[in-house]
């Protein structure tokens, strides 16, 4: 579904993935792990065209992507949780949720609201309520409900257990579950290994702009090197 | 009374107004409440009662709240500082007088002003595409200090481009706004003009706010990275805004060109970028109550304080100045200071023309320590949190 090819990507002088080749098949979860800095957050900033690709190639649904502006890719069907979250804070949750849905003229947009409400129910009991005064569990549920809003085909969330208890964490992985049970394809970015990897179908391991290391999530738990340096076991 | 006849009559158009409002994007205000209707008529009504000086003063007024309800839309709604508002005045103000004006060399269209104001709007909008192309990339100070930048270049081709503005010497001779047979010449019908003016800009971009694009320009001024990674095409909607904000600002200088019957490069300064921001700031941003009365302050003040009615009125002061004499005095008796008296209530006025800009910079400091979010905060925000003080309320009881 989705396949980088070589893609070197970065900001001004710094080069920060150099040449990494990935694939995301339909219904996949696939998670890209490594440490601060090691490329994950550009190379999800890439899929969506915030910034451009150096060279390689992005391809989603057999069709290239990599010289698309952002608004072309959403409506492609690739929709993002940014990292931090990255909510409105001044408007309110429901508002918030309406732009998820801003490229959609369908008739669906109200139903679809329903269903991200059920899902989050938190956000429901707060849908007036200025989404910068939500918890930082809730301004996560919103930013995924806000993603899903826009009905995409894959789902890229960059660190989404970032500054959340671990029962919040819990809960937003099982999210990300039932999220793939209702039929979408998810890349997720993660600091969390062993969550990740938990609910990982295939993995991937980024190291300073490199690929170093790649699997099933179950054998890449087993592994003692990333055992070693992502999940602190000695 | 009346409302309860005609309501049944309305039903029909007010349903589908209500649906075609659900469809869009939910709460949109309903139509325009009778007291908006009852101001404007007031606006106009109070013409007769005021000279030619005061009428002159709510001339200005009116015409800095349409230029602040135009940069309101670029600053307030879509979150983009520009210090250059005075560009899009001066090409409004511009092209009425080089397509309109016998003095200026190279063009004598003698086209009826309305078109000359339709004209100036359009190029407003292209001024504001114009700039905003290349600060597209740009943000927060570094797009400030770039739309300043416009601004000045504005000003100084007007000045350096003899041939098409007869530089510094102006531009007059105006064609004069007429309806029907009468031609408009006097300060008081400028006023209703300008008031229309302002009403018309109000229209439009409160509609805008509470559509889909003004939703989209909230979005932007929240966070621009995010926004587009909603789908938002923000270079549209960047370009937007600066077209709309522009285009307003065009309007008024197409209004205020004949107004003073004189288009000079030197009317258009720095200061009225400043004073247009500063009028959104103190109103408080996003706020259309907000704008007029941020330009009844900034402009309308320092014009009243130095009025002869002003002078008149402090006149009536004379008991408050023995008063607090005997109380200086008092002090000066006691301690070793060596105060000085008011002077008599008569010359307070003249003092106080004087003294107008400090009293005014005085006034601008108590409003905004008083009310950092300005006079009166966006109407949205209030919406929402008063309906959160309703659900309380609910929990309360």
């Amino acid at each position: 579904m989705l396949k980088l090819r070589a893609l070197v990507a970065g900001y001004g002088g710094i080069t920060a993935i150099k040449g990494i080749d990935l694939h995301v098949e339909e219904g996949e979860i696939v998670t890209l792990i490594g440490s601060n800095g090691a490329g994950k957050s550009t190379t999800l900033r890439a899929i969506s065209g915030i910034i451009r690709a150096r060279s390689g190639a992005i391809e989603f649904a057999g069709k290239s992507i990599d010289r698309l502006q952002p608004h072309q890719i959403v409506r492609l069907g690739i929709s993002q949780v940014p990292e931090g979250r990255g909510i409105f804070a001044r408007l309110s949750v429901s508002e918030n949720l309406s732009l998820g849905a801003f490229q959609r003229k369908d008739k669906e947009i109200g139903s679809d609201l329903a269903r991200v409400t059920e899902l989050f129910p938190r956000l429901k009991e707060r849908l007036s309520q200025p989404a910068g005064t939500l918890s930082g569990g809730e301004q996560q549920m919103l930013a995924m409900g806000r993603a899903l809003m826009a009905r995409p085909k894959l789902l890229l969330l960059d660190e989404p257990s970032m500054g959340l208890s671990p029962i919040l964490v819990e809960t937003i992985f099982s999210t990300v579950r039932t999220i793939r049970e209702q039929g979408a394809t998810i890349l997720l970015v993660e600091q969390n290994a062993s969550m990740a990897l938990e609910v990982a179908d295939r993995a991937y391991v980024l190291e300073s702009g490199v690929i170093s290391l790649e699997g099933t999530g179950a054998e890449l738990a087993t592994d003692d090197s990333v055992r070693k340096a992502y999940l602190g076991e000695s | 009374m009346l409302k309860r006849v005609l309501a049944p009559a309305f039903a029909p158009v007010h349903a589908r107004l209500a649906a075609a409002r659900a469809d869009t994007w939910g709460r949109l205000p309903g139509p325009l409440h009778p007291i908006v209707w009852f101001g404007l008529a007031l606006l106009v009504l109070v013409v007769p009662w005021f000279d030619d000086t005061w009428m002159r003063m709510f001339f200005l007024v009116g015409l800095y709240a349409t230029l602040g309800l135009g940069l309101n839309v670029v600053v307030g709604m879509a979150g983009l500082l520009d210090l250059g508002f005075v560009a899009f005045f001066a090409v409004g103000a511009y092209t009425v007088a080089i397509f309109g004006s016998p003095v200026s060399p190279h063009i004598d269209a003698e086209l009826n002003y309305w078109w000359l104001v339709a004209i100036a709007v359009g190029f407003g909008a292209l001024a504001g595409i114009l700039l905003g192309l290349p600060v597209l990339p740009l943000r927060g100070d570094y797009l400030a200090i770039v739309t300043l930048g416009f601004g000045e270049i504005i000003r100084i081709a007007a000045l350096n481009m003899s041939d098409w503005t007869n530089g510094s010497s102006g531009l007059f001779e105006l064609p004069r706004p007429g309806v029907g047979y009468r031609s408009i010449d006097d300060v008081q019908s400028f006023y209703v003009l300008v008031v229309i003016a302002a009403f018309l800009v109000w229209f439009v971009t409160s509609r805008l706010r509470d559509s889909r694009v003004g939703r989209a320009w909230e979005a932007i001024r929240e966070d621009e990275d995010v926004a587009q990674g909603m789908g938002l095409n923000t270079t549209k909607y960047k370009l937007m805004a600066f077209a709309t904000g522009a285009s307003c600002a065009a309007l008024g200088g197409a209004i205020y060109a004949p107004f003073i019957d004189f288009v000079a490069p030197q009317s258009f300064t720095l200061l009225v970028s400043i004073n247009v921001l500063a009028l959104v700031i103190i109103g408080g941003m996003g706020s259309t109550q907000g704008v007029v009365a941020g330009a009844l302050i900034l402009i309308g003040a320092p014009e009243l304080l130095q009025f002869s009615e002003t002078a008149d009125f402090l006149a009536n002061f004379g008991w408050l100045r023995s008063v607090i004499n005997t109380l200086i005095d008092g002090l000066s008796a006691v301690t070793r200071l060596d105060l000085s008296t008011l002077p008599p209530a008569k010359e307070w006025g003249e003092r106080l023309a004087l003294y107008r800009f400090i009293v005014f910079g005085l006034l601008l400091v108590l409003v905004m320590v008083l009310r950092p979010a300005g006079l009166f905060g966006s109407r949205r925000r209030s919406i929402i949190f008063a309906e959160d003080e309703d659900k309380s309320d609910e929990v309360g009881a």
